[in-house]
This record gives C-alpha cells, structure tokens and sequence, in this order.
C-alpha cells in the first residue's frame, strides 16, 4: 500500500438516508430508486443482490460520487458525495484492462495518474502482482492472458490505488464458474488481511451469501429495501465449501424467498412511477 | 473460453494461441517453397519479355528490354540521376507525408475534443475529399511555381484528408469502457485523452498513415510529371517525350523501389509501436 494511506486509515462508513432517484427517458419521469436508506458501518462487507433494472448499480454509482441522487443523503465517512472520490476502488465485470499495456503497466495506471514516482510504480506492481500470482506474467499483455487472469490484474490494478473502499459491480460475472471460485476466494483472503468497507452488487444469491458479512436484496423497480439480514458465517471462509453449510443454506432461502415475488415488474411500479 | 481451461492450466502454457499456428518448421518449409516460386514468377516474366522482344513477338521500341533497362539504371546510378532525381522526390514525398499526416492528426484530435468544430467543418471536409483532388494539382503548380513546394503542398492536400479521417474514426473506435475504468480511478479528462484514447486509436491512426505515404509520393510524382525542374516524376516525362521507354522503364523501378523502402520504414515502426496487437 502507499505510505500515506496506510498512516491514517479513513473513515468510509456509508449512510444513504431516504435516497430516491429518477431519469427522464422519452420525456417520461422514471423512477429508479423509492426512499432507500442504508447504513454500513466501517468494514463491512455488504452484498447488494436484485432483479435487473432495481437500481442497485445507480446506488453504488452514488456511494462513488457519479450519480447525484434526485432527493435524500450519501454520505461516506460523515462527508457529503459530491464528485468522484478518490478513496474509491471500483471493479466491473469486464477488466477494462488497456491492450497497449502489459499487465505490469496496467497496475501502474492509477499510480501514474496520480503522478506517483516510477521506482514507487514499480515496487508497488511487483508486490501486487506477486500477490495475485502473476508475477512472472509482469511483462504479458491482456491477449496473451486468460480470463481469470485479466481480472486478477485488474483486481492488483484496483488494490494498487489503496482505496479505502471496494465498490465492486459484479467483478467476476464474465468468468467460468471454476476460475471464479478461485477468484472469489482469493479477494477474500485479500480483503480479510485488509478489512476495509465493501458494497459489492451482483445478481448470483450464493455468490453475494458466501462472500460478505450482509446480503441486502432490493424490489424491482423502483428499487426499495426489501430484505436486509446479517450472514453469520465464521471466517476466513472457503467459497467452494461454504455453501454446504446448513446455516448457509437457510440463508440461501430466506434470500430466495425474498427475490421470488419480484420478477422485476410489479403492479406497484406503475403506480409510483406516474 | 473452455471449461478446461482453468487459471492453472492456462498459467504453464501462457502462449495457448501459438496451438492455432502451424509448426515452425512446416512454416519454414513452406516459406522456402513462397521464396522459390516467387523467383520462378520473375524469372519467367524477365525471360519471356527478354525472349518476345530478340524474337521480334514485341516492338522494342515500345515495350524496351530487360537488357536495356538494366544498362538504363546502370547509367542512372553512374550519371548520379538517381540521387539528384531520386533526392528531390523522396524530399518532396517525405516533407508532404511529415506535414499532412502531422495536420491530419492534429486537427482530428481537435474535432474530437471539440465536437462543434467537427459539426461544422464535416460538410465541407467531406465535400473536398469527395471531389479527385488530383484535379487540382495544376493550381497548385500556379500557386507555388514549377519548384518542389507545389509538389510538397499538393501531396499535402491529400495525405491530411486519409490521415484526419482515419483519426477521427479511430478516436471514435476507442472503448468507452476504458475511458470509464480511467475516470473511476480519477483520472483527469486530460489525462483520460492522453493515456487512453491516444493510443486507443493509434492503430487506426497508422492504417491511415500507410496509405497517406503512398499517396504522398503518388502526388509528388504526379506533380513532378505536370511540370518540374527535377524529380523522378519530369524524369519519366522527360525520356517518354525522347520516346526513350528503357528509360521510362528504369525511372518506374526507382520508384518502386523508393515505395518499398518508405513502406518498410513504416511497417518497421508499426510493428514497434503496436506490438500489444
């Protein structure tokens, strides 16, 4: 990590109070997210599940300072969002790795937009692509790499801004199931050595269960809270395993009933949204 | 994407594409047999001209022969022509490639980043491309004189069209989801166009300055053709008005040869800068 981060680790609780959010399409008011309030404490790792279109993106875009919401509050670490912030580590499914820079290089690129010396770059990318186990494909380029490891680059990519929270939009949706499990447990072992804020939007229930400490399933659209329950779980836990716990299992249900009555569309959509 | 190829098999075979590529030492094989076949092309043509012309098949004195072409380039290396001649060719091509490719890119970059100006000027720039701009290459000769300047201008005028359209197109072909990636690191819009969608759109941009060089010389000789004091273009003018065809012949192998090398140059630095392709 670089020095100054790790001297004063940050506040990044999130609070969102009473968010709603809506945009015009075809000059029709749609409504995306209904009075939304969520409070995660500092650490927490938070998955954020729910059908397509539920808004659950829109909130994680607010908790970065993309998108401002239309009324209510965020705020990370007692501070109002009001532009991108730079204590934000975010993934998305695909790597959005640059082609023209070996993997090496890629980690760099925060660094180096940040103006970071270049030993620093360097020692910064070894370790880090020492601990996504790609240290001797430093020099590779993303076509010469598999799949996982683009991601894994990515996530060394991610890690080497050392942000202080993880805001992750389904990271390992674009891989085959096995090279995920393996990814999945290796970003929790990262993140269990790290311990920072995590909100982490996915659509695979046993996904969002096995990895985080809160699984939040939101309604169709407009998004609202619909189920909010802690996953007591012990770690450091094991993705491949876990999901043959009994505990796990009732979890797995509870989340399952929640997201059953919602295909996404329901009668009480339209009604908000006129 | 296979469900055998997991992290750990991929990882020991980092080079899993070079499967699709046919074995080295077929490879080598078979470009032995390309070179062979090639030689045997030239050797056929060289010697079916050499052949039709001393059987009288071929006039020689339209179509010259082998011989005489080759005692042509001979007198034009030990007359020195070939350097004078040659020189001011490859000046005038370079400095119109230097100069409409630099434009080109430059006031793609500007469109880009200011799309108002594209807006406006695109009706206009799309008319001027439209129309056979080697039309135009005998007011440039009005303009700039029988010098190499009105060769170097109109070579100019229609390298910067290829090289400014392909720029545009390759700004545009950049993915918008790596200039996201950059902004969500907090990159700068500065530094979102200098690290990502510049060398996003090099390969485009390079499409285009390989053809923009080609015609940067097919201007220059045209224009050397219309009217010129030097240059290898009044030379082929010069011997075809003497009905001198050896000559003519052994100016147009200069020129190849000059394209080629310019080619060469070009791929060399290509292959340089886009060795992540």
């Amino acid at each position: 990590m670089t020095s100054d981060a790790a001297s004063e680790p940050r506040e990044t609780s999130i609070e969102i109070r009473g968010v709603t959010h809506h945009f015009t399409s075809g000059g029709r008011s749609v409504q995306t997210l209904d009075d939304v309030s969520i409070s995660i404490p500092q650490g927490q790792f938070v998955s954020v599940v729910g059908p397509s279109g539920c808004g659950k993106t829109t909130v994680m875009n607010m908790v970065a300072g993309l998108v401002t919401p239309s009324s209510g509050t965020v705020t990370v670490g007692g501070r109002p969002r009001s532009q991108v912030g730079r204590d934000v580590g975010y993934m998305f499914a695909r790597d959005g790795l640059l082609p023209w820079r070996t993997a090496r290089q890629n980690v760099e690129l925060g660094l180096e937009l940040r103006k970071v010396r270049a030993e620093e770059r360097h020692l910064a990318s070894s370790r880090l692509l020492a601990k996504v186990g790609l240290s001797s494909f430093a020099d590779y380029y993303p076509k010469q790499l598999s799949q996982g490891m683009r991601q894994r680059v990515a996530v060394a990519r991610t890690l080497a801004l050392d942000p202080d929270l993880f805001l992750l939009d389904e990271p390992f949706a674009a891989l085959d199931a096995q090279t995920r499990v393996t990814l999945q447990n290796e970003f929790l072992s990262i993140w269990e050595g790290l311990g920072n804020t995590v909100m982490f939007v996915t659509h695979d229930l046993d996904e969002a269960i096995a990895l985080a400490d809160r699984v939040i399933v939101f309604s169709g659209r407009p998004g609202r809270v619909k189920l909010d329950i802690p996953i007591d779980l012990p770690r450091p836990r094991d993705v491949a395993t876990i999901r043959f716990d009994p505990e796990f299992r009732r979890l797995s249900e509870l989340v399952w009933d929640a997201m059953e009555h919602d295909t996404g569309i329901d009668e009480s959509t339209d009604e908000v949204a006129s | 994407m296979t469900a055998e190829s997991t992290v750990e098999l991929r990882a020991s075979q980092p080079t899993a594409n070079d499967e699709a590529r046919p074995a080295p030492v077929r490879g080598r094989g078979r470009w032995a047999l390309v070179l062979g076949l090639q030689l045997l092309v030239f050797v056929v043509a060289v010697g079916g001209w050499s052949l039709a012309v001393s059987r009288e098949w071929l006039d020689e004195f339209y179509v010259s022969s082998p011989g005489l072409v080759w005692d042509a380039l001979v007198e034009y290396f030990r007359s020195g022509d070939v350097w004078t001649h040659g020189w001011v060719t490859l000046r005038s091509t370079l400095l119109g490639f230097a100069i409409g490719s630099a434009l080109g890119v430059l006031v793609g970059m500007v469109f880009a980043r200011v799309p108002l100006l594209d807006q406006v000027f695109s009706p206009y720039l799309r008319a001027f491309n439209a129309m056979p701009r080697v039309a135009l290459a005998p007011l440039f000769i009005l303009w700039f004189g029988i010098g190499s300047a009105s060769k170097v201008w109109f070579a100019v005028s229609l390298v910067f069209f290829i090289v400014l359209i392909n720029t545009e197109a390759g700004i545009k072909s950049v993915d918008r989801e790596l200039t996201t990636t950059a902004r969500s690191m907090g990159a700068t819009s500065q530094q979102v166009f200098t690290k990502i969608v510049l060398p996003g759109s090099v390969p485009t941009i390079f499409a285009g300055l390989r053809l923009g060089l080609v015609y940067s010389l097919l201007g220059v000789v045209f224009g050397e053709m219309l009217a010129a004091s030097a240059g290898l273009g009044q030379q082929i003018t010069s011997y075809a008005g003497r009905f001198q065809m050896s000559g003519v012949l052994a100016t147009l192998v200069i020129l190849a040869a000059i394209s080629l090398l310019l080619n060469a140059f070009l791929a060399l630095v290509e292959r340089r800068l886009l060795r992540w392709q």
